[in-house]
């Protein structure tokens, strides 16, 4: 609809406008009269301010001039034949419209066109002195000036469905006086109600109909074709008034903010080079562009749209966040987003959306998620992910603001939304075992520098021992360095909802099963050695935890940590090597071997002859 | 200060922009179509006219006696012999008088004749066997203007011309009929052979001037007559000087010989009320023929005329 804003008074007497902000626009037109002249047609501007749409066009190319040739002339002192003329014109010099948007579905508004009639007529006069007698040619022009007035409302039944009913030419205001002869030159303005409906029967397919109680029709097909950034429709306008019809096609390619349309007026009824006085004088012309003394012509429209208010393309319509969130489990919430919102895309065209969130007191700069693209008039679903600093820490549960946006082609976002969230303490645990992974990998600069302490005083040992057993002789070493010795403490609150970090296990000297299992982990792991979570879900108030490690042994090498072939287990590895790997109850802080034995005892017991393994209730759990 | 800089550069460009269109506007916005010829089709609307000043001087004695209402002015043509035949109706209120006349001037080429102001008049007359018209000998009489203005007016004898007159039932046996040909006479020498030709009368020509007011109120003048087979008539509009005899032509008309043609108000209004009171319509039918006899060429007017007079409007 904004390709043609500039025809605003002509196709669009309410003055209905989807102009956002602000919209100029140049109109050139070429006719193909005899002689084919181009001229600038009309210079035009459209600013929306609120509910209110303002329009004003200076149009230099609307006009229409007829010319007659009298049969009288005068014959001057040299012989010359002097002849006399009548010149007929109309101007309409500018027009003007105001529409005011009541509701979203009901506006309305008028439109005002100010002509000029210009009726010269040359007369034979004479100058009479007491030395001369010279006949003149005299001129009498007399002026009207037409404020012609149009004013109507338009109803959205639908986004794609409206209606338009006008009236034009019943408060119309003249200034001035023109004598008999001029009067049956003057514009017509017959009284006339206009229906037009405007529809999008099928998307982007636009269809119009429109008819005039002045009995004029016109049909209105048109199709958009809309790629990434820019847009191209043709449209094809049928009118007639039953003495003149004609077809205007047109092809408009619309890219960003720049709008050119390239149209013709092509008519069907026999163009009339001369026009008769008699057809003149009895039905004159009430429109300078479309009359049948009118030629074929082409015009070509520029438009320029401003949006420095920015048309909303797309719209949340839910977002859902988790109840809280918890800032240690960092790597998740990049596979995985912390929250999921609907969107619906507002316009006829594709849009690509560009989501972005920020979490107060977690992110300091917004978070982009990926592109998705949402069709017209859908609604889809779009994942927001976050990134939580490694950096971050907070030993206390806080309440803070999750702010998402939806921005499409626009500088600005389109929609935002605010959703409150909790942000756990830095120590809280959902109680899934496999999110234990996180508070392993949190200090491993701390465990790593410890690890590598501890074992350097171990440095004889290590020299004499058989490479194959280092990973064993590591482990039961820094297990007896750290966890021999240790209290078990019980969480402070609930037994599922904290867990320590390894420094802070260091700290206390002490910890839960899942604290030291973590701890324990965490050392061995930031040394190389592979560990993994057993899950006991046996039972549902007091679920249990402990560690297996990768001794890094293969089955034929078990032998050089036990006779005994039930105290271990066998798992592949990524490269399909069968090693050994050790159950370790990190509760059990007497000694390694106890540790091993309870370990063994309880997954011999629970995973493998109660079938814990298969049934599900006991589950091993990789750190990576 | 980021988004001030965004802002900054986006009015930059759409500056730039609105610049770009005005400059295209102003460079393509050049030649406008010309208007459509409008045919007057209106049967009657307005009669073809053409119209031309007489009296371009109109103190000059030249044109003030010049216009006699016999139609004879003192433009003369540009031929050997000037044969002139009127049959002339005067009408002023309820009286109307008809003469005829028919004078014959024969100019001497070889003596031009100028103005005191050095303008051509023409030629002077020379002396010749007087014509017969309708078998009528022609009387000899001097063909005097009259030039200049006020003191300074002076009459001037051209020379010899011959001619008939007849008003009412006085004068010369001139007696002009309409549709009817008029013979013409002339012996260059006594022996030599006459030269003889005849030209025929046109038809009566009746005129008629109304007063009316056109849409506006002012007031304009219908001339009519009555509608002949000629292609056109012409009518000379003059004015009689207060207190005086002579009167001065004004303009003369061409128009279609079909009956009516309107004077507009501003062409009326240009005559000067306080010093012609009068007004002086003449509806002239007229023939006008080119012919050589015997070496000698011949310019003939043969014409009838109906001057009305009327008061000033």
């Amino acid at each position: 609809m904004n390709k043609d804003f500039i025809f605003s008074t002509e196709s669009n007497p309410t003055n209905f406008s989807s102009v956002k902000d602000l919209a100029i626009g140049v109109l050139f037109g070429a006719e193909f009269a005899p002689q084919i002249a181009s001229n600038l047609y009309a210079l035009g501007i459209a600013k929306t301010i609120g509910r209110s749409n303002f329009f004003l066009r200076y149009s230099p190319g609307f006009f229409k001039e007829f010319s007659l040739q009298k049969n009288q002339s005068i014959v001057g002192n040299d012989s010359s034949d002097i002849s006399l003329k009548t010149d007929l014109k109309y101007q309409e010099y500018f027009s003007a419209g105001y529409s005011y948007k009541i509701s979203e579905k009901l506006s309305g508004g008028f439109t005002l066109n100010y002509f000029n009639e210009e009726f010269s007529q040359d007369a034979i006069g004479a100058v009479f002195s007491d030395s001369s007698l010279t006949l003149i040619r005299e001129n009498e022009t007399e002026t009207m000036k037409l404020w012609k007035v149009q004013v109507g409302t338009d109803y959205l039944f639908t986004p794609s469905l409206r209606l338009s009913i006008s009236a034009s030419n019943f408060l119309n205001m003249k200034n001035g006086s023109l004598s008999e002869t001029n009067k049956a030159f003057e514009l017509r303005t017959p009284k006339n109600l206009r229906i037009a409906i405007y529809s999008e029967p099928y998307p982007q397919v636009e269809m119009n109909f429109l008819y005039e109680t002045k009995k004029a029709v016109q049909v209105c097909v048109g199709k958009t074709f809309s790629f990434d950034k820019s847009s191209f429709s043709l449209d094809a306008n049928y009118f007639s008034d039953f003495s003149l019809t004609g077809i205007q096609p047109s092809a408009t390619f619309r890219y960003g903010n720049i709008c050119a349309s390239l149209s013709g007026v092509l008519y069907f009824s026999k163009i009339q080079r001369t026009a008769s006085l008699t057809d003149l004088t009895s039905s004159g012309i009430s429109n300078l562009v479309n009359n049948k003394y009118s030629s074929n012509k082409a015009m070509i429209n520029l438009s320029y749209l401003i949006n420095t208010s920015q048309e909303k393309l797309v719209q949340f319509v839910d977002v859902v966040v988790p109840t809280s969130l918890f800032p240690t489990f960092t790597e998740r919430f990049v596979d995985e987003p912390f929250a999921v919102a609907r969107v619906v895309n507002l316009s006829d065209k594709p849009v690509s959306v560009k989501p972005s969130s920020k979490i107060d007191k977690i992110n300091s700069e917004l978070i982009y998620s990926p592109n998705v693209v949402v069709q017209p008039k859908d609604t889809a679903s779009i994942p927001f992910y976050t990134i939580v600093s490694e950096q971050y820490f907070s030993s206390r549960h806080e309440i803070s603001f999750a702010n998402f946006y939806v921005t499409s082609e626009n500088r600005e976002a389109d929609d935002e939304v605010q959703k409150p969230l909790l942000i756990n303490s830095s120590n809280a645990w959902d109680g899934e075992v496999s999110n234990l992974r996180y508070f392993v990998k949190k200090d491993f600069d701390f465990s790593a520098a410890t690890a590598k302490g501890l074992l350097a005083k171990h440095k004889i040992e290590f020299d004499t021992v058989t490479a194959s057993l280092l990973n064993f002789l590591q482990a039961k070493i820094l297990f007896a360095e750290i966890i021999t010795g240790m209290l078990y403490i019980a969480d402070p609150l609930a037994s599922n909802d904290r867990v320590q970090f390894p420094h802070e296990t260091i700290d206390v000297k002490g910890g839960d099963c899942d604290d030291l299992s973590v701890c324990l982990a965490s050392f061995y792991e930031s040394i190389g050695i592979e560990t993994a979570f057993v899950d006991y879900k046996t039972n549902e108030q007091s679920r249990h935890v402990h560690l297996l490690f990768n001794t890094n042994l293969s089955p034929a090498e078990a032998g050089l940590i036990t006779q005994n072939d039930k105290k271990y287990y066998i798992r592949k590895n990524s490269l399909g090597e069968e090693k050994i790997w050790i159950p370790l109850e990190t509760t059990e802080r007497s000694n390694f071997a106890n540790a091993w034995e309870k370990g063994v005892e309880k997954f011999s017991n629970e995973a493998l002859d109660q079938l814990g393994l298969a049934k599900g209730t006991v589950q091993i759990i990789e750190i990576y | 200060m980021q988004n001030v800089k965004q802002i900054n550069y986006s009015m930059k460009k759409y500056f730039r922009h609105s610049i770009l269109l005005l400059l295209t506007a102003y460079f393509f916005g050049c030649g406008k179509p010309g208007p459509t010829e409008l045919v007057n089709d209106i049967p009657n609307d307005e009669a073809p006219l053409q119209i031309e000043v007489l009296a371009k001087n109109p103190d000059d004695a030249l044109y003030k006696g010049a216009y006699d209402s016999t139609g004879l002015l003192n433009q003369m043509p540009q031929a050997e012999t000037f044969l002139f035949i009127s049959k002339n109706v005067v009408s002023e209120k309820f009286l109307s008088i008809e003469y005829n006349v028919a004078q014959v001037l024969f100019f001497d080429r070889d003596k031009p004749f100028h103005l005191p102001d050095g303008k051509d008049f023409g030629f002077l007359m020379k002396r010749v066997i007087p014509p017969k018209i309708n078998s009528v000998r022609t009387k000899e009489v001097n063909h005097s203007i009259q030039h200049g203005r006020g003191p300074s007016v002076k009459d001037t004898v051209l020379g010899p011309k011959y001619m008939l007159s007849r008003t009412g039932n006085f004068g010369d046996s001139l007696f002009l009929t309409y549709n009817t040909q008029v013979k013409f006479e002339f012996r260059k020498e006594m022996m030599s052979p006459p030269i003889e030709f005849t030209v025929k009368m046109p038809e009566q020509i009746i005129g008629k001037v109304t007063v009316t007011q056109n849409s506006n109120g002012e007031k304009i003048l219908l001339l009519e007559w009555n509608k002949g087979t000629n292609d056109s008539v012409e009518i000379i509009i003059g004015g009689k000087i207060k207190n005086e005899k002579t009167a001065t032509a004004f303009f003369k008309l061409h128009v279609n010989d079909n009956g009516q043609v309107k004077i507009s108000p501003k062409l009326m209004k240009a005559i000067p009320k306080d010093r012609f009171d009068r007004l002086v319509f003449s509806f002239v039918r007229k023939a006008i023929t080119r012919r050589v006899e015997q070496s000698l060429e011949f310019f003939t007017v043969i014409q009838n005329t109906h001057s009305i007079i009327i008061d000033y409007p």
